[in-house]
Order: C-alpha cells, then sequence, then structure tokens
C-alpha cells in the first residue's frame, strides 16, 4: 500500500477534525462542550456539522448494501482450495526429502559403476535407466532426466503401475515404500535396491 | 483439552466468570490459530467461518462487485493460511488477516489480473442493476433509478479518495473496526488514521454536497 501520498500536514486541533472525532465518539467530554459552545455561537459552524452528520448518515445507508454471496458454497470453496495447496505442500516436502538423497546416491552410484556407465540391457544403445519406484497410496510423479547416458529415471509410483520408455530396461532399481505414520505424514521404511 | 492432530480437533475453553464471553472467545480464537499454523485444516476452517463475512465486506467496500470480492478474500485465506507460521501473536489475527484483505483489495483496483476462480462463479448470484439489499425500514426506499445513481455517486466518490484515506474510511467508519486494528492494518498511527478519516469524510462532504443538503 502507498503510505506516503502528498497530503495536508495534518492539523490536530481544527473544529472540522473535532467535528469528525465527535462524531465518532472520539472527543472527551470537555472537547464536546466546547464544541457546543462554539456551535451555538457560529452558525456556519453548526452547519458543518450538520452536513457531516448527513453524510454519515448517507454512508450508512450506503453500507446497508452487503455482498450477495452464497456463503455454504463460499466456506466449501476455500476448504477445498486449502485442502488441495496443503496436500500439494506435503507432497513437495516428501519430494524433496526423497529426491535430494536419491539424486545424492544416483550420483554416487555414477561415479562409482565400473567404468562410469550403466550397462544397457538387451536390444540397448548404451544407455540404462534407474528406475527408482515407490509404493504408497498417491499420486504419481515422475522426474525424468533426458541426458546421454547414463540417463536416471525416478518414478515415485504408488498406486498405479509405473510406465517406462521404451527401451525400458531398469539396470539399478531402487524401489522405496512409503508408509502413513501415526501423525498423518509419511515415512520411508523400505528401500529395495537391485543393481 | 486434546491433542492436535490433522485430522480432528477438539479445543474448548471454559469460561472462569461469568460474562467473559469476550474474552472466552478470543482465547479460543487464539487456540485455533496455534492449530492452524500447525497445518490443522479443521481449526483453520473455524476461523475462516469467523471471519469470512467481515473480510468479504470489506473487499466488497473497496471493490464494489461481490464476485471480486469473494476472488480476493478466497485468495487472502489461503495467503493466511500459508504464512500463518508468520504470525507471531495469535491474538492479531484479526486484523493481520483483514491487512491482507486490504492490500489485495488495493491491489486488484490497481490493475492486477484476475485470478481464475471458476469454482466461485455460482457462489453467490449475480448482482442486477439497482439490486440493493435494503435493510428492514432504514435503507434505501425502493429499488429504483435514482437509488442506483445515488449509489453509483458514493461508490464513485469513494473510490475517487486517496487510497489510505478510502481504506480508513471503509475500515473504521464503514466497518466499525477498532482504531488501533485499523492503524495495525495501515501500518500508521491511530491519530493518523483519524486525520485519514475526517480527510475522506471532508473530501465526500464536498463531492456530495448535493445529496447532503
Amino acid at each position: 500500500m502507498k503510505k506516503f501520498e502528498r497530503q495536508p500536514e495534518p492539523d490536530f486541533t481544527s473544529l472540522e477534525f473535532l467535528i469528525s472525532r465527535a462524531l465518532d465518539d472520539d472527543a472527551t467530554s470537555q472537547e464536546l462542550r466546547e464544541l457546543e459552545a462554539r456551535m451555538k455561537s457560529d452558525p456556519d459552524l453548526q452547519r458543518e456539522h450538520e452536513s457531516y452528520r448527513k453524510l454519515d448518515h448517507l454512508l450508512d445507508r450506503w453500507a446497508a448494501d452487503e455482498p450477495r454471496v452464497d456463503w455454504t458454497k463460499f466456506h466449501t470453496s476455500v476448504m477445498a482450495e486449502a485442502r488441495l495447496r496443503a496436500d500439494v505442500a506435503k507432497r513437495q516436502r516428501l519430494m524433496f526429502r526423497i529426491a535430494g538423497p536419491l539424486a545424492a546416491a544416483a550420483a554416487v552410484l555414477m561415479l562409482i559403476w565400473p567404468g562410469g556407465r550403466i550397462p544397457s540391457g538387451p536390444g540397448g544403445s548404451g544407455r540404462g535407466y534407474v528406475h527408482v519406484q515407490v509404493q504408497a497410496p498417491s499420486t504419481l510423479v515422475a522426474l525424468t532426466s533426458e541426458k546421454a547416458a547414463p540417463m536416471i529415471h525416478v518414478a515415485f509410483a504408488r498406486d498405479r503401475k509405473v510406465e517406462l520408455p521404451p527401451p525400458a530396461t531398469p539396470k539399478m532399481m531402487i524401489g522405496l515404500v512409503e508408509r502413513a505414520d501415526s501423525s498423518g505424514g509419511t515415512q520411508i521404511e523400505e528401500a529395495l535396491g537391485t543393481f | 483439552m486434546s491433542n492436535p492432530s490433522h485430522e480432528s480437533v477438539s479445543y474448548s475453553v471454559k469460561s472462569e466468570a461469568p460474562g467473559d464471553s469476550d474474552a472466552v472467545a478470543e482465547a479460543q480464537e487464539v487456540i485455533w490459530v496455534q492449530a492452524a499454523q500447525g497445518g490443522d485444516l479443521t481449526a483453520f476452517s473455524r476461523l475462516v467461518r469467523i471471519y469470512e463475512r467481515q473480510a468479504v465486506a470489506v473487499a466488497y467496500r473497496f471493490l464494489g462487485n461481490a464476485a471480486d470480492a469473494a476472488d480476493v478474500v478466497q485468495e487472502a485465506f489461503l495467503r493466511a493460511f500459508r504464512k500463518l507460521d508468520q504470525l507471531d501473536d495469535g491474538a492479531r489475527f484479526r486484523s493481520w488477516l483483514m491487512r491482507i484483505v486490504t492490500n489485495l483489495s488495493l491491489n486488484f483496483r490497481r490493475g492486477r489480473k484476475r485470478s481464475e476462480a471458476a469454482q466461485l462463479e455460482d457462489a453467490f448470484e449475480p448482482e442486477a442493476p439497482g439490486d440493493w439489499k435494503a435493510p428492514g425500514g432504514g435503507g434505501w426506499a425502493d429499488r429504483s433509478a435514482s437509488s442506483d445513481e445515488l449509489k453509483t455517486r458514493i461508490d464513485e466518490a469513494i473510490r475517487s479518495l486517496p487510497e489510505n484515506q478510502r481504506a480508513a474510511l471503509i475500515l473504521f467508519s464503514i466497518e466499525g473496526l477498532p482504531q488501533k486494528d485499523v492503524a495495525e492494518i495501515l501500518g500508521c498511527s491511530v491519530e493518523l488514521v483519524k486525520w485519514n478519516v475526517f480527510q475522506a469524510r471532508k473530501k465526500l462532504k464536498e463531492l456530495l454536497a448535493d445529496m447532503i443538503g
């Protein structure tokens, strides 16, 4: 929000400001007495006060117009979106928890694998795949690194069967089993490796 | 008080003395805020229930359109949920939320692209011209062309105000938020809130002089 728009310097002692505060029940008893005394002897000031009072009445009527909203639908919509975003955020946290160590493991494997290359399968082109399968009930998320050999295919498979692009001959398979824990989160309980 | 879980929540604060309902309500709200900070959606849902009407009303005063107001407030609640961990004092949730609503409303007015909110389109009735919801016996006398014109003129007058005057007037004079809360929402002193309300009134008095008489 722009906080420093050009405005006249506040004059907190002005009578008009006092009228405004009085209308907001923000004036002291003494200030109210002084204002009333001044209005008795100053018809212009009295007219000012009356104008502000009428303006407030007009604004009250304007404010009586309330937005027409189906509150049940609104609330349902907000909470549905909140749940969706919370679920996505939870999955992303899980992905980051898994992807980091996996990436590190894959990098280490690539470094230590004899010859630095993953052997190809029958009919393969010298490229291989590391297929990482996570079994847990949820949505499938797949990350594929399209590079020259070796190729790393990391798939988080839950209730659905993972489909690998041909030639789908993973030479390294690391299976992670994800299970729900008592706090509502998930934990990796098993890590299966096949090389 | 039970331990919070992500799927269910059961919190209660018992009143210590008769007539303590406001304090109890405030204490209860702080508990819900803390639970929501831990990711408890049930607690957050209760906070939404408490503030959805006031939040939409505030946004509506800025935007003049229920659809836009609902869009903005949905986004405000979602941002609040995401950033709840930044709120140190649960007792300040209302002013903190309204600050988000106010800022988003002002940003929306400044030409921010309207976010897609197709799921909200059927959450409210279309606003027909002159479709005022008159309060019982105290609002506009009738839904007439002259009523529409008056509303339009007041809408335009209020929207012509500088942002800080408009915000102070809407939050304090129209929506009745405490001056202290308004000062916190607008990031200024209480005295400046009062001054901006006065300046807003002064300008509106000039713009609407023929309506005031």
